[in-house]
């Protein structure tokens, strides 16, 4: 497909079924074998 | 102490024996795996935790998973049917109703008490009726969009906005339990 038949199309996110079926992973949902508790750390924000 | 509970989620019964204390979000993440519910706050503000619970929206984190006993509880995962999605989230697919989608299970089950009150919704009683569930993507108008969208879809339909799982034989034995 052409790249300029995208403009002003109707496009659907691809990343959108698995958000909207309750079926996508978030940090939160994340289970590693012997998981108690779980912190993210990050070095800085961006600058 | 654990107690008895009999709840019935997406059309399945589920038995288990649980802490007076476990809450109902706990309950359908950890007990049941059923990740799709998120917690946002812990607080009932932002309403990331909403599930249908006989046919009411409920912030799952601010209730005990047995005063949902012998409740019928409906989950983003029990809105699709057969690998078909439901209208709402068609809508929201559509419409570009999530961005980051942490709200938009919450968002969705609370659309559908909004859109089982009223079927063509005004903007302003989506956006009353959505008061309690926070986008931090603040996509709003675009979910307003996408209600909208929804309750056109199912007056296509014709159908209820909140599915019904279909009578199974294990109906009557969930019905036992007050909440």
């Amino acid at each position: 497909m052409a790249v300029t038949t995208l403009f002003g199309a109707r496009v659907r996110r691809r990343e959108d079924p698995r958000l909207i079926t309750g079926r996508a992973t978030y940090t939160d949902d994340l289970r590693l074998p012997g998981l108690v508790h779980a912190v993210m750390e990050i070095g800085r924000a961006h600058v | 102490m654990k107690h008895p509970l009999t709840v019935r989620v997406n059309g399945t019964t589920y038995h288990h024996e649980v802490e007076p204390r476990l809450l109902l979000v706990h309950y359908l993440r950890e007990v049941l795996g059923l990740t799709g519910t998120h917690i946002g706050c812990d607080t009932s503000s932002c309403g990331a935790c909403t599930v249908l619970l006989d046919g009411l929206a409920v912030k799952s984190c601010t209730l005990l998973a047995l005063q949902a006993d012998g409740a019928e509880i409906v989950t983003v995962e029990g809105l699709a049917r057969d690998g078909q999605l439901h209208p709402i989230q068609e809508a929201f697919w559509e419409e570009h109703g999530l961005q980051c989608g942490f709200c938009t299970p919450g968002m969705m089950l609370t659309a559908l008490q909004v859109l089982e009150r009223h079927p063509m919704p005004t903007e302003e009683q989506i956006r009353h009726g959505l008061e309690g569930n926070l986008c931090r993507c603040t996509g709003y108008q675009h979910i307003v969009n996408a209600v909208q969208a929804a309750a056109r879809k199912l007056q296509a339909a014709g159908m209820a906005p909140i599915p019904r799982p279909a009578a199974a034989g294990a109906s009557a034995e969930a019905g036992k339990g007050a909440v």
